[in-house]
């Protein structure tokens, strides 16, 4: 082989070997003594087996064969061939055929990719780190609207959503010409009990309330919390109104209207008032005011409810005989 | 050519043995049972109309595409192209590679490792293909590694035509690994002359039969 | 004439190509001038051919449509577990060689047929004729 091309081969900084066709390696560069710590002298002469047992595949076998045969380049890439020469550094591996004065020979050719395997893990890291961080962003954003849009005691709708989702129902309900009913919820005696019993019975009490209001209803009602001991509850897709006393008997019988405590019981009585758009009102504190009032008619009447609409229905009769 | 002929039976047959013989290798390589479908091979002529790729090439091969390409010009010019798209491409490298990253995993950002893969996995196949043709129909083919580009399927129709090549040779691939299927194809794009070229040793070979 | 058709080894090619059909029957004739073979281009067609013609060996192909080489071993075998059987085919996965030697077949050949592969296969069929008389 020329002076020269033996010289640039040897201090090459790519790992290279030339093997002969009896598989006896050749050429054996600076760069393969350096990663593989054995010498020129130790490898020159030597089967590429022996001198480098990792190589003994039988597709690397098949490969190098190939290639004598029929002069194809093979590739072998460092991620899918870990273990071919180095565990602490990383190779991509070349052959190809090169004839020589009416001979053949199979140059490999070792590339590093160590850079671009440290480059790549630690852009890989960063990217989990990053992933982790918007899972705990997003987490964050959960809890914000938490706070934001439910009561913390109860656990429902807090006023605000209450409006927005009024909103919305209330345009549903318009446009699709359907019964939009609104409930307003009283706890009886509440301040009495508070002051009884003190502020946890009272915080328990309010919890069971919205506990029993949420069962009573229907999946797709909204249960808020209005303020202090009131709840609101909006009942979208009525088929008839009339159904409000189906509502009104499961809140009243639930099982789980008792509250016991240190040899106490408590039954949790509660006034509701019935509203329904757009017989009560086309807007939402319309349909909250006559709920209201209707609320407070069933509180003095001891009643469990009473149904503002039946007595715009009253009225009409009434106006009508008279 | 017409699917009837003895010459396309040759030419599929070629095909599927490159593939079954990628398919080894690979497996050998990864240490994973491959299943392959029976692909059948598609010719396609331009001659004096346009060819509309999209529709030879299925819905599959759709939006970004990774294509590792072969040129060759000694005895038959053209290019060989392995083609998938780029969320089989991330799952196959996926499985060569025995990754389970969770966040990783489904990653379109192709790396430099990626590319590598992808290099190597394109040599297998295309030089399977390549080898058995140039064997069996005595053409000796020189050709180098192959070329990894990712392509939009559009801009990917765009360079084909560009291509002097008229003909082309469409084989879709399905490998199954682990129970999952991943569908690519491999596109053989020749000249005018190198069509001619082939089908006349494929002649010599149907003529060897016959005679 | 019943004696002369005695003498002829009947083999039973199954592949869904034609080309490789052509060339494993052109290697066979070239080592065994007897031999008689007849074709088949998918695993029905072969099953049936089989049971019509009871070769003496079958030549199956792997990767073929409807009834694939597996499926079709396993049926001749369930006719007659000492039917011999020589699978050619490109896949030559670890797995799957495994997994069809242990069927009992007579051999593995890797695809393509070769010259060299054909004269050890004729041998062996060679062999396995002088045992059987």
């Amino acid at each position: 082989m020329d002076e020269v091309l033996q010289d640039v081969l040897l201090n090459i900084d790519h790992g290279i070997i030339i093997l002969n066709q009896n598989l006896h390696i050749i050429v054996w560069n600076k760069y393969m003594q350096r990663i593989m710590g054995i010498s020129s002298e130790n490898a020159v002469n030597c089967n590429v087996y022996q001198v480098l047992p990792n190589l003994n595949k039988n597709y690397f076998r098949a490969a190098i064969e190939s290639a004598f045969t029929n002069g194809c380049k093979m590739f072998f890439s460092d991620a899918m061939h870990r273990d071919l020469i180095s565990e602490k550094e990383h190779f991509n591996l070349k052959l190809s055929r090169i004839d020589i004065d009416k001979s053949k020979y199979i140059l490999f050719e070792f590339i590093s990719v160590t850079n671009e395997y440290m480059r790549v893990h630690l852009l890989r890291s960063n990217m989990n780190q990053l992933c982790l961080l918007n899972k705990g962003l997003k987490d964050k954003q959960k809890e914000i609207k938490k706070i934001a849009y439910y009561d913390e005691l109860t656990g429902v709708a807090n006023r605000t959503l209450f409006y927005e989702l009024a909103e919305k129902l209330l345009f549903d309900a318009k446009r699709n010409h359907y019964l939009l009913g609104l409930m307003f919820i009283d706890v009886n005696q509440f301040k009495n009990i508070n002051d009884t019993y003190g502020h946890e019975i009272g915080d328990i009490l309010l919890t069971k309330v919205a506990e029993v209001l949420k069962n009573s209803t229907r999946n797709n009602d909204v249960v808020a919390r209005y303020g202090g001991d009131e709840f609101l509850v909006l009942l979208p897709h009525m088929q008839n109104f009339e159904n409000y006393k189906v509502i009104a008997s499961k809140i009243a019988n639930a099982p789980n209207r008792f509250i016991r405590f240190g040899g106490h019981e408590i039954e949790i009585s509660l006034s509701i008032g019935f509203s329904f758009y757009p017989h009560n009102g086309k807007m939402i504190h319309q349909l909250i005011d006559a709920a209201d009032k209707a609320m407070y008619t069933a509180k003095k009447a001891q009643k469990v409810c009473h149904c503002a609409f039946c007595e715009s229905v009253d009225n009409k009769r009434i106006h009508q005989e008279q | 050519m017409c699917v009837n002929d003895f010459k396309y039976d040759i030419l599929n047959e070629l095909f599927n043995v490159g593939v079954g013989k990628a398919a080894s290798l690979l497996s050998e390589i990864i240490s994973k049972t491959i299943l392959l479908n029976i692909p059948q091979i598609k010719i396609l002529n331009r001659k004096d109309h346009e060819l509309n790729l999209e529709d030879y090439l299925p819905k599959v091969l759709d939006g970004t595409l990774m294509v590792s390409s072969i040129s060759f010009k000694e005895r038959l010019t053209g290019k060989a192209n392995l083609i998938f798209p780029a969320k089989e491409m991330r799952t196959f490298i996926n499985l060569c590679l025995n990754k389970t990253d969770d966040n990783i995993s489904d990653d379109m950002n192709f790396t430099d490792i990626d590319f590598d893969v992808i290099k190597e996995i394109g040599n297998i196949i295309l030089n399977c293909i390549l080898g058995e043709i140039g064997n069996h129909l005595d053409m000796k083919l020189d050709y180098t590694l192959p070329e990894v580009q990712v392509f939009d399927r559009i801009d990917f129709d765009k360079d084909i035509k560009r291509d002097e090549c008229k003909s082309i040779i469409i084989l879709y691939i399905t490998f199954v690994i682990d129970g999952t299927e991943i569908r690519g194809a491999v596109l053989v794009d020749l000249t005018l002359n190198s069509l001619n070229e082939l089908m006349k040793n494929l002649n010599l070979i149907e003529d060897e039969f016959n005679g | 004439m019943k004696e002369k058709a005695n003498n002829m080894i009947k083999i039973l090619i199954v592949d869904d190509s034609l080309f490789s059909q052509k060339t494993t029957a052109g290697f066979l004739k070239k080592y065994l001038k007897d031999a008689d073979i007849s074709f088949a281009n998918d695993g029905q067609a072969g099953f049936l051919k089989y049971q019509e013609m009871k070769p003496n060996y079958v030549f199956v192909d792997l990767l073929m449509p409807k009834i694939n080489g597996k499926e079709l071993i396993l049926l001749i075998k369930e006719q007659d577990s000492n039917a011999k059987i020589f699978v050619v085919s490109a896949d030559v996965q670890k797995n799957v060689k495994d997994e069809i030697e242990s069927y009992h077949i007579m051999s593995f050949v890797n695809k393509p047929f070769s010259d060299e592969k054909a004269q050890s296969i004729c041998q062996m069929i060679k062999d396995d004729q002088n045992v059987c008389k």
